[in-house]
């Protein structure tokens, strides 16, 4: 396992560099859209200052020499200054945004997966069922409906009505944990319900294999309990192809959270990418994206361990 | 005197709260007390003899004599008395209690108040920082952390004598020095910190020079006492300590009734607390503040409505709903707002044509016409399509004469007020401010500029309309709400070719509230007087709106706008 | 064969599968009616696309001009009611298709431009370059769409076309791995092979036989992607980097009704989500609905069920010494047109304690399908209907589940064919024997671990306490199927089903697992059913054979009648293919011909087709099982047969 978990820590190299230069390459388009320098001086800026402010930034040094000096800067933690406040760095900036968001997302995942494999349990034992067939209409509804007009429903009622959740703003769990997963709650169930809808549907379809396969019905032959061949012998060998949709959907919830980050008045890293795209803040952008890539990668990661977890002949062989 | 001239001086004196000559004994008149503020009648430490004696001193009739009516030359005659030296004004009784959280609608980049200039954001920074002087909620302005100020007789310099004894939160005495760091840092500093345009607030000052210790005197580039004061109650007139200045790393450190405590790397939650040391400790009445930035308006009045925030910055519609649709709401709204409306009904002053051709005239002089008519404009955020300014496309004012104008305006017995703007696209704004300040500023006006938050069309106006809300507003960019207004006036029996130009602004007063469907005719012909008239440059506006949960108490800005918000007296029970 | 007729009969051959693939196809998409309704709604959209003025009486963005009739619920001027300018919703909605239809057209036409040459490109070169593309691909992949999305808004402006390309470049990453896994395995297809014999271009053979069988592929992938265009694309007007904020945009208007319905009543959000919710949800039936019809997973498809069918109740009791008697079984399958196919019928057997019953016959008749009948375990849709089982002498027939579980593994022991199949890959051996021991015996864990050990010694596999804690893909068929053998043993059943019991092994092997099976079964009395096709074992092994064929028993026999005396054309041909009938002379004589599917059995014999001995008799009238003593046969003319054992032939 150490050694499966090695190789794909390897594989992540030439990943993450992938993820620097399209990070980096972005920052440079928006760059030849607009001059940096430009916005930073305004409207009706002096040449004087845009040359300043280009030697400042570095704007002025070849491509690679840029790259190299920004890369060897983020592998040191150092992804230069918001170019808004130069004393504010972009770390410390995506130190600040980077709780919420990965709250959100976690939260959302634990809910959406424990909510989606329920219900794909429901629906793989008996495909077809009465209980499947409602299950089904549901999660394709939940598919189809956008994750913010869900969102704005739910903080509708859940908040502004009832009261039982804030309805925006982010607490910090340092501050106080029972405000903190309140102000969580509602833009992780409005991130969870597709991913619900789609571990429900992987996982219908998986385990409806696994049930179907010859192991379940050689154990069924040995008189194994119904409950055993659900959970310990379908459920296993069901969540390999599931994990791997749940990766997928991590990843895209990490695309997303910016939706319930504006509805819901969190600042996150969705409402910094947001803000640094407004504001042409190049420096922001870029140090965020990485960031949010590597994330993306570290989901990954996660997901093959857990992969390899679940299919004892990856992790065995490797 | 005859009771109109009287008239005149008390507008006048109020139009530009000229408290220059208050100085000395006569400051009651000129700084009208906080309104809220429970101890706002307490006689000042330098006695109360005269609190009238400056109106009853006012050179109105001198002024009047004299053809040449420069408001600078009226001014200096009664500032002389200034140098008398004043005890620091004893006002408000509170002790520092309770926690404050206030939602508000803009983000910043810092916390530094000579980084932005946006009316705005005004709200954060006068929290810790203060100026010379400070703009009450009638508009007036009055000394604060100066205690007076002379005006030279050509109105070119303007010397400021300031409060002994009081110290930036950092324990750097405030001083003639620091305001001289503070107005050259705002003149001179460079990018990437400060962007050009904020130097355009203190545009008018030439040179300042510290006389002595504590009095410091402003060289102007010309006789403009006026621009210099409406600067100075801005962004740009607030004092930083001098260490803090130019270093961004630094902590805010400012002279007002809460120091900074901490904030989120990008600002957008800062936590103050109660300023010990305050030069007038009785006006902090809260021991901590949080500031927190909530763009997103939906969500912001939702987490004020269930109690997340002791104040909120609304949207004027949102706010319109609460007070009359069916959502129940457990709080006060204790606003007020200016709104310029064509009509002349809020803002009488507008009810000139002479003020409104003066502003067209300005908007042509800076050819801002056309981009706000080019849908493509970097300025031009609200464009849907090239037909939406096409009523601006069809103004050709450019034969406006000022000299004229300032005679026909003069003739009308008005001399002066202020006059508060409306919203424009953030980028642009600041140009078109200076555009239509220099040309008000030509006719003798002081122009304010205030924000609005992304207006929300027609259907405000409608709703408004429908009698929803006493105010009228007309948003820039909604040309069918105009139309609409157009229509009614129709109705009420509106014969374009029948009516004089001046006659329009009463026409449609009297046609409000009734509906019918104008002819085309009617309409276009209606459409040439409002070109003729000027009427369209009114870009109407309000303006942010704060609410407060019941039990916040002590705010004194009636107005509601971010511009006069002083934390002072703030309390919660 | 020459060069020439190869390509004519590679072109000639793939129309006629693209013909009768196609009508089967629409027959099958037009039979669902959520894709039906599906596809309705596409089309309404694709109107409102092409010409939205012809459904929408009001102008989309003019409102009422005096601004009286704003916030209305539907009515006969409004049909969808008013935003809050007065504007008529219903026609926003309508001319929101073009928003919708412009989306999708646009992040298509990228995902589909860039994504298809690469993955072809990928797919046919393969190598290196295949590996490099895909590499770069699955970076790409790995990224979040609407992150994608944003870099392009960056680098153009923001808009919704700008952001619909961003989505199409991320789209494109899968139409990149689906062409590429398609041209893979076309590649490998006869006919592509055959015309690059003939040296087509490269170009020619992707364009001529490629892309013709990508095309069903990419229209199911356009149709589920659609959704998630519609929904990205409202999402980010929504927040205001998409439409602009006066179009009658869904994600727009959404973003309004957004404050509006707090004031103004839910029913702002319903004409512009509605419209959404629904679009995106007939995409999606669209591409499930098309994807069935391909013939493709239907079991991942959201909404589509199978038809339950009730089960005849046909009871019969019986009493016998048997351990196992089965009478007069019968297996329905729902099939298409509601009809039924039988895979089993008029099946009877019988076993008794200490005594082995042989089943032979060629795959696919019903051996199988037979003994998991008997057993409760029908494999779903398929149902008894008809017949009855009785196990012990009790009517098991429609024994509850739970009862059937104490049965099951206890009293009753089953061996698999293919091993390791039949083993859970994600769960260790050791665990898996212990679960049925602990299901079974009163024994703790510890206990049933220490028992388990001990049977696998029984069987003869080294190591057992090692074995116990490998995985099924770490053991040999041999020692998967020692494992099966040793858990179908373990509680000492009264009747061991050995289906293949010894196929997976090696001839010595074989041998010492029948002798082991013999053991047992000696010491026990046990029954024993051995399913099989080498009637070499059967020759071995059993006492009595049971021939099936095609769903029937055909013969059954005592073994050494059946090998002496086959009654049978089936049995004498099965028994010509023994190897040791023609011992390393000339070719292995196989019956010509294969098993036919259920839906395919004739009317009358059903080994008519493939008999030697058929006449016209044996295609019409149908044979029943006749008695010849203790012994059957199913054949019309078995009187007429004198079959000796079977011949040594010479070639």
């Amino acid at each position: 396992m150490a050694r499966y978990i090695g190789v794909r820590l390897l594989a992540m190299v030439p990943l993450l560099f992938a993820i620097a230069v399209i990070s980096f390459a972005i920052a440079v388009a928006m760059e030849a859209r607009g001059s940096i320098a430009g916005s930073v001086c305004g409207e009706g800026a002096t040449i004087e200052c845009i040359a300043q402010v280009e030697r400042q930034l570095g704007l002025d040094d070849p491509m690679p020499i840029r790259f190299l000096r920004w890369i060897a800067g983020a592998a040191t933690g150092d992804l230069g200054t918001s170019l808004t406040n130069e004393s504010v760095s972009v770390a410390s900036l995506i130190a600040d945004r980077i709780g919420p968001t990965l709250s959100i997302v976690t939260y959302s995942l634990v809910i959406g997966v424990a909510a989606g494999m329920a219900m794909g349990i429901v629906s793989g034992v008996r495909p077809g069922g009465a209980a499947d067939r409602v299950l089904s209409v549901v999660s394709a509804a939940l598919i189809a409906a956008p994750g913010f007009v869900l969102a704005m429903l739910l903080s509708w009622w859940l908040a502004v009505q009832w009261g039982w959740l804030s309805p925006a703003g982010y607490t910090r769990p340092s501050e106080s944990i029972t405000g903190w997963i309140r102000s969580i709650t509602l833009p992780a169930i409005g991130l969870a319900l597709p991913t619900v809808a789609l571990v429900q549907r992987q996982l219908r379809s998986s385990m409806t294999n696994a049930l179907q396969s010859r192991y379940v019905l050689a154990a069924r032959a040995r008189g194994i309990r119904r409950t055993s061949l659900i959970a310990e012998h379908a459920l296993p060998n069901a969540m390999i192809p599931t994990v791997t949709a749940i990766g997928f959907r991590a990843a895209a919830a990490l695309g997303l959270t910016f939706t319930v980050e504006v509805v819901f008045n969190i600042n996150g890293m969705g409402t910094l990418l947001i803000t640094a795209i407004q504001t042409r803040n190049v420096t922001v952008l870029q140090g965020s994206m990485l960031v949010v890539g590597i994330v993306v990668l570290v989901v990954n990661l996660l997901v093959d361990i857990s992969y390899g977890l679940l299919n004892p002949k990856v992790r065995l062989e490797s | 005197m005859t009771r109109s001239r009287w008239t005149r001086a008390i507008a006048l004196l109020f139009a530009f709260g000229m408290a220059a000559t208050a100085c000395g004994g006569d400051e009651t008149g000129f700084a009208p007390a906080i309104v809220e503020d429970p101890s706002a009648d307490a006689p000042d430490a330098s006695g109360d003899d005269a609190p009238a004696g400056a109106g009853a001193d006012l050179p109105a009739v001198e002024t009047d004599d004299d053809e040449a009516d420069d408001l600078g030359q009226m001014v200096v005659a009664e500032a002389a008395n200034c140098a008398e030296e004043m005890a620091a004004p004893e006002r408000g009784t509170f002790a520092p209690s309770g926690d404050f959280s206030f939602a508000i609608s803009l983000g910043v980049n810092s916390l530094n108040p000579h980084d932005d200039q946006t009316p705005a954001t005004f709200t954060y920074y006068s929290w810790i920082y203060e100026g010379l002087v400070r703009q009450e909620a009638d508009g007036s302005v009055v000394p604060w952390l100066a205690q007076c100020w002379e005006t030279s007789g050509d109105g070119s310099e303007v010397t400021f004598y300031l409060h002994e004894g009081i110290t930036f939160h950092d324990g750097a005495p405030f001083n003639a020095d620091a305001v001289v760091a503070n107005v050259e840092f705002v003149k001179t500093a460079g990018p990437p910190q400060v962007i050009p345009p904020v130097a355009g607030q203190l545009g008018i000052v030439d040179t300042v020079e510290a006389i002595d210790e504590h009095t410091v005197k402003f060289n102007l580039t010309g006789p403009g006492e006026i621009l210099l004061l409406s600067g100075l109650i801005r962004n740009s007139g607030l004092m930083v300590s001098p260490a803090s200045l130019g270093n961004a790393a630094a902590a805010p450190v400012g002279t007002g009734p809460y120091e900074w405590a901490r904030s989120n790397p990008d600002f957008t939650q800062n936590d103050l607390v109660a300023n010990a040391g305050y030069w007038q400790p009785g006006l902090v009445g809260l021991e901590t503040v949080r500031l927190e930035v909530a763009i997103d308006q939906v969500a912001r009045l939702d987490s004020f409505n269930a109690g997340q925030y002791d104040a909120a910055v609304v949207l004027l519609n949102d706010l319109d709903r609460m007070l009359t649709g069916d959502i129940t709401t457990n709080f006060t709204v204790r606003i007020g707002f200016v709104v310029a409306d064509w009509t002349g009904e809020q803002i009488p002053q507008l009810a000139n044509r002479e003020v409104r051709c003066a502003m067209a005239q300005a908007l042509n002089r800076q050819g801002i016409q056309a981009q706000l008519n080019d849908p493509d404009s970097v300025n031009n955020q609200f464009a849907t399509g090239p037909s939406d300014y096409a009523y601006i496309d069809d103004l050709d004012v450019p034969e406006f004469d000022i000299e004229a104008a300032k005679a026909r305006f003069a003739a009308t017995g008005e001399e002066g007020f202020t006059f508060t703007n409306g919203h424009l696209p953030s980028g642009f704004w600041p140009v078109l401010s200076s555009a239509w300040g220099t040309a008000l500023a030509e006719l003798g006006i002081t122009m304010q500029n205030e924000a609005l938050d992304p207006p929300n069309g027609g259907e405000m106006f409608g709703r408004l309309a429908r009698g929803a809300h006493p105010v009228q507003i007309i948003p820039f960019n909604e040309p069918n709400a105009l139309m609409s207004l157009v229509a009614r006036t129709g109705e009420a029996g509106f014969n374009p070719s029948k009516v004089s130009p001046d006659g329009v602004v009463d026409l449609v007063t009297a046609a409000r509230g009734k509906n019918f469907d104008a002819g085309e005719a009617d309409v276009a012909a209606a459409w040439k007087i409002m070109l003729e008239e000027c009427i369209f440059i009114i870009n109407n506006t309000l303006t942010t709106v704060v609410a407060y949960q019941d039990g916040v108490e002590g705010v004194h800005h009636t107005q509601g706008i971010p511009i006069h918000f002083w934390p002072h007296g703030v309390t919660k029970s | 064969m020459s060069d020439a007729s190869t390509a004519t009969a590679v072109s000639a051959q793939q129309p006629v599968r693209a013909a009768s693939a196609r009508s089967r196809f629409w027959m099958r998409l037009f039979r669902n009616p959520l894709t039906v309704t599906a596809a309705v709604w596409v089309t309404l959209l694709v109107l409102a696309w092409l010409w939205p003025g012809l459904l929408a009486p009001h102008d989309p963005y003019a409102g009422d001009v005096t601004l009286t009739r704003t916030f209305e619920g539907p009515s006969w001027d409004h049909w969808l009611g008013t935003d809050g300018q007065g504007r008529d919703l219903y026609s926003r909605v309508v001319f929101g298709a073009r928003f919708a239809v412009n989306s999708i057209l646009i992040a298509t036409v990228v995902a589909v431009g860039l994504g298809v040459p690469v993955g072809l490109f990928s797919g046919w070169r393969g190598g290196r370059a295949d590996r490099i593309v895909m590499w770069i691909n699955d970076v790409l992949f790995s990224l979040p769409i609407v992150l994608l999305a944003m870099a392009v808004i960056i680098v153009l402006e923001p808009s919704l076309p700008s952001a619909m390309l961003g989505v199409g470049i991320a789209m494109a990453t899968r139409f990149a791995r689906l062409t590429r896994a398609l041209t893979l395995s076309e590649k490998e297809e006869l006919y592509v092979d055959a015309a690059r014999i003939t040296g087509l271009s490269p170009s020619t053979i992707l364009r001529r036989y490629i892309a013709p069988n990508l095309l069903p592929s990419l229209i199911v992938q356009i149709a589920i992607i659609s959704g998630a265009v519609i929904l990205i694309g409202a999402t980010l007007s929504f927040l205001g980097i998409g439409a602009k904020l006066d179009d009658p945009d869904w994600g727009v208007m959404l973003a309004r009704a957004r404050s509006d319905f707090r004031f103004e009543g839910i029913w702002q959000i319903v004409p512009a989500g509605g419209a959404l919710v629904l679009t995106v949800l007939a995409f999606n039936l669209l591409g499930d609905g098309i994807r069935d019809s391909l013939g493709r997973d239907a079991a991942n498809s959201s909404l589509t069920v199978p038809r339950k069918v009730a089960l005849p109740p046909v009871v019969q009791l019986h009493a016998s010494s048997a351990v196992l008697s089965i009478r007069d079984l019968a297996v329905g399958f729902p099939a298409a047109g509601g009809m039924v196919n039988r895979v089993l019928s008029d099946v009877s057997l019988e076993v008794f304690p200490g005594e082995t019953l042989g089943v032979v016959g060629e795959s696919g008749s019903g051996k199988s399908m037979t003994m998991l009948a008997a057993l409760g375990l029908t494999p779903a849709p398929g149902y008894l209907s008809q017949g009855s089982v009785s196990f012990d002498g009790r009517e098991v027939t429609f024994l509850p589940e739970q009862e059937w579980q104490e049965i099951r593994g206890r009293d009753i022991g089953v061996i698999f064919q293919e091993p390791v199949a039949a083993l859970n890959p994600a769960l260790r051996v050791g665990r898996q024997m212990v679960q049925s021991l602990l299901v079974h015996t009163d024994t703790s864990r510890s206990q049933a671990r220490v028992r388990a050990a001990e049977l696998l010694a029984e069987v003869q596999v080294p190591d057992p306490e090692r074995r116990l804690d490998q995985y099924p893909h770490e053991l040999s068929g041999g020692m998967a199927q020692r494992v099966g053998i040793a858990m179908a043993l373990a509680c000492e059943p009264k009747l061991l089903i050995a289906d293949e019991p010894t196929t997976a092994l090696d001839v010595t092997v074989q041998g010492q697992i029948l002798d082991l099976l013999a053991e047992v079964q000696r010491r026990h009395e046990m029954a024993v059913i051995l399913i099989t096709h080498d009637l070499g074992v059967i020759a071995d092994a059993a006492d009595r054979v049971l021939v099936m064929y095609a769903g029937q028993v055909v013969e059954t026999a005592p073994v050494s009648t059946l090998f002496s005396q086959p009654r049978h054309p089936y049995t004498r041909a099965l028994l010509d293919t023994m190897p040791q009938s023609h011992r390393g002379h000339g070719d292995l004589p196989v019956i010509a011909g294969v098993v036919p599917s259920a839906a395919a059995w004739p009317d009358g014999c059903r080994f008519a087709p493939r008999c030697e001995f058929a006449t016209d008799r044996c295609r019409t009238s149908v044979p029943l099982l006749e008695a010849i003593g203790t012994d059957r046969v199913r054949c019309v003319r078995h009187a007429e047969f004198e079959f000796g054992p079977p011949v040594e032939t010479t070639a």
